[in-house]
């Protein structure tokens, strides 16, 4: 009979022929995740809401309209010209004019602003006598990000505005324009950012962010199906002495299905439906990931068999897994790492796999160059052999 | 049972689960220890940029110079095209770089502003940042010079030349974060998310396991609500003036509120977070769910508080939704009070939020101890 559903389901298909174990706890897996609410929901819709919520964040990606405020001491045509000037900023919106400096620092301080642009008295005057006044701004970088986006948005408008007042002053002295244009800026600069060409955080941050919800997934969903497995004392249904590395694939191929296609989903909006682009080959991004699954369930299946205790593997599972994040080298470098902070960068299968995405979509490095990314997720592999046979201890 | 006998039997269920113990003491002193790792060393070390020099004058060699002369950046390399720096920089043998046109040197003599390019990988912002920000300065001073320069030609005294090569200029300073270093952006809001995750772990653990258990616990809703506060309470309390005082004080986070504000503005955090933890608790079937639920709330949590992404730029519903969560405006209030030296008038709305939150998680963990108590009567 049950070779008989198994001839039916994939029919034709050798791995079934030979490995009816491994269909069957395959098989037997499914009506498991069936049954338990909360294992379906982790495969289905859990990893769904968290990447639009994750999505739906970023999804601006450039931001807009940061609120400032500007002390304006001067009350000149000149002051008023820089005013309009900032507002024009896409980045910035100036939310309030004071009069008063307090009043400015007391807005910052309660995070109605970022930002105070402060612009002294007798500033035209000064500019005027060629005395070179500073405009101050005082920027809240508690908020890093925000801070540096600020900075950026003001130095870019300031010294246009200034380019121009010097353009029009050499421009009496010189007459000429291009001579004018050019003692404004002997030399000049072109910045180009490779690969993220529009300096997006959406692509910089959520690229990242997708396969990190992913490996939370991957570790807490395995060590969760094992769990209920060997708490409802299932676990000789499944395997049998002599008899486990097929119904551990069996039992595990579910969770890998489902995982690597939310992955190649998640791969296929990033770099199909929005428009990032991708050099590389998705055929090496989809195998890295495939092996950064495996390695992640080698990882929780580990920390369950260490004493087949669930609840104490999913708070080793936390650990290991909820600080990923700061640690991947995307936000702060891997280089700048102080040495156990970098050791753990390397123990977290998700570190590579993303060094290696990073380089298919923006590099399209050759499949050699990827060869060392590869073999160190090759290098999480041998935990399941620590976990096979850990289970036929037990058994 | 007295209530005396409620708070044993609690603490007894608290504190020989070990799970619960990993999360609510192990975590909380490890995470600290753990989390600002990566930041450890502050600043992005030096970095590493090839120069394609195709003008080989005495200008780019100078301009070389005062480039490598630049804190940020060291050239490893020179190229002799651009595509082999490109390679270079692809295979991560640098991380940016400088080119300098052919014919430099002849341009700027003629009065053709010539343009030198930077590049940079946009994968990695913070080094991409740190490249451009280095090259230009650099670049921006030799460019000065040569303004200084031209005027003299033109007679004009140097004093007088040197403040004229521009009308007027932006002064930045930074507030609050003054070395814009990342433990001081990232760590103090963390902290206070792990405060609330770690005790809604250990809150929804123990319901959990009460619900597993399904046996009668009988004793009046004030009497278990108010033991978890006890024993929750104290616990982070600790927990709370630990992470704020030892650690910060340990990593030289700046930490400008009075202990005054800081207890004032926790009390309803800790609450909120304790009442929400039981009802969540409440409604969990057994001991494993907790764990993963809190795990996967904390991303969402983290990017959603509005510090490391502007809330201007986060859509409006996603704001309203984290705002259910005490860590929300906790985190911002903290933030507030504690880096940016904000008065406690400054931090009343989320103040007044976290007051309503402690009203609505009372409420519902009420209810849902009571719905408890009626599934685990013996059914007829």
């Amino acid at each position: 009979m049950e070779k008989l559903q198994c001839k039916e389901f994939v029919k034709g298909f050798a791995l079934c022929k030979g490995n009816s174990k491994m269909f069957r706890a395959f098989r037997l897996e499914i009506e498991e995740i069936k049954n338990s609410f909360f294992l379906f929901s982790l495969l289905t819709w859990v990893p769904l809401v968290s990447f639009i919520l994750a999505i739906s964040i970023f999804h601006q990606g450039v931001a807009r309209n940061l609120p400032i405020s500007i002390v304006d001491n001067d009350r000149s045509n000149l002051s008023r010209q820089i005013i309009m000037q900032i507002k024009a900023n896409p980045s910035l919106h100036v939310s309030q004019i004071f009069q008063d400096s307090k009043q400015a620092a007391k807005n910052i301080k309660e995070g109605q602003t970022y930002a105070t642009v402060y612009i002294p008295n007798h500033f035209e005057r000064d500019v005027l006598q060629k005395k070179q006044p500073l405009i101050s701004a005082f920027v809240n970088t508690q908020y890093l990000l925000i801070g540096k986006m600020i900075n950026s948005a003001l130095s870019t408008t300031i010294s246009q505005s200034s380019a121009k007042i010097d353009f029009v002053s050499n421009l009496k002295t010189n007459g000429q324009q291009e001579t004018a244009l050019n003692a404004t800026a002997p030399i000049k600069t072109q910045i180009t950012p490779f690969f993220n060409t529009y300096q997006n955080y959406f692509l910089f941050l959520v690229s990242a962010i997708l396969p990190t919800i992913l490996q939370i997934l991957v570790v807490v969903s395995i060590i969760l199906s094992f769990g209920k497995s060997f708490k409802e004392k299932k676990q000789n249904v499944f395997f049998k002495k002599g008899n486990i590395l097929a119904p551990l694939i069996g039992k595990t191929l579910p969770y890998t299905i489902v995982y690597f296609t939310w992955g190649v989903v998640y791969l296929l909006y990033m770099y199909g439906v929005e428009p990032w682009e991708f050099q590389g080959s998705f055929a090496l991004v989809f195998f890295a990931m495939f092996l950064m699954i495996l390695a992640y369930q080698g990882v929780g299946l580990s920390f369950f068999t260490l004493n087949f205790h669930t609840t104490r593997a999913l708070s080793l599972a936390a650990l290991y897994t909820a600080p990923a994040f700061a640690f991947l080298g995307i936000t702060f470098p891997a280089s700048s790492m102080p040495e156990f902070a970098f050791f753990w960068h390397n123990i977290l299968p998700v570190s590579h796999y993303l060094k290696l995405q990073i380089s298919q979509a923006s590099y399209g490095s050759s499949a050699l160059d990827m060869l060392p990314l590869l073999i160190n997720l090759l290098y999480f592999l041998p935990l399941w052999v620590f976990v096979y046979f850990k289970i036929w201890r037990v058994l | 049972m007295s209530f005396f006998e409620v708070l044993k039997f609690e603490f007894k269920n608290i504190f020989t689960n070990i799970p619960i113990v990993l999360t609510i003491i192990g975590g909380v002193l490890l995470y600290s220890f753990f989390y600002p790792q990566p930041y450890a060393n502050e600043i992005v070390k030096t970095l590493k940029i090839s120069v394609v020099d195709l003008d080989k004058s005495e200008l780019s060699k100078k301009l070389i110079f005062s480039l490598n002369a630049t804190p940020q950046l060291n050239i490893v390399r020179q190229d002799t095209s651009p595509n082999n720096a490109k390679n270079a920089l692809i295979e991560g043998k640098v991380r940016g770089i400088v080119i300098i046109p052919a014919h430099f040197k002849r341009d700027v003599s003629l009065h053709v502003s010539p343009t030198i390019a930077i590049g940079a990988d946009a994968n990695y912002f913070l080094i991409y940042g740190s490249v451009v920000e280095g090259a230009i300065k650099s670049i921006l001073t030799q460019s000065a010079n040569i303004k200084v320069s031209n005027l003299l030609v033109k007679n004009t005294p140097l004093s007088a030349a040197k403040k004229q090569y521009t009308s007027y200029s932006l002064q930045t300073i930074n507030l609050f974060n003054p070395n814009m270093s990342y433990t001081h952006y990232v760590v103090p809001a963390v902290f206070i998310l792990i405060l609330q995750q770690t005790m809604l772990v250990g809150l929804g653990i123990l319901g959990g396991f009460y619900n597993e258990r399904k046996e009668k616990y009988d004793v009046p809703i004030w009497m278990k609500l108010s033991s978890r506060v006890l024993i929750f309470g104290t616990l982070f309390f600790t927990h709370m003036l630990f992470y704020l005082g030892f650690v910060f004080e340990f990593f030289s986070l700046p930490h400008l509120a009075s202990a005054y504000d800081i207890i004032k503005f926790g009390t309803p955090f800790l609450l909120s977070t304790i009442f929400l933890g039981t009802f969540f608790g409440g409604l969990l079937k057994n001991q494993e769910s907790a764990t993963p639920i809190v795990l996967l709330t904390s991303i969402p949590l983290i990017f959603s508080a509005g510090f490391i992404w502007p809330k201007e730029a986060i859509p409006e519903w996603i704001t309203y939704l984290s705002l259910f969560f005490p860590s929300t405006p906790a985190m911002q209030g903290f933030l507030k009070l504690n880096q940016m030296g904000a008065e406690f008038n400054g931090v009343l709305v989320q103040y007044g939020i976290l007051w309503l939150q402690v009203v609505l998680y009372l409420l519902l963990s009420i209810y849902v101890l009571k719905r408890n108590e009626y599934i685990h009567l013996p059914q007829k």
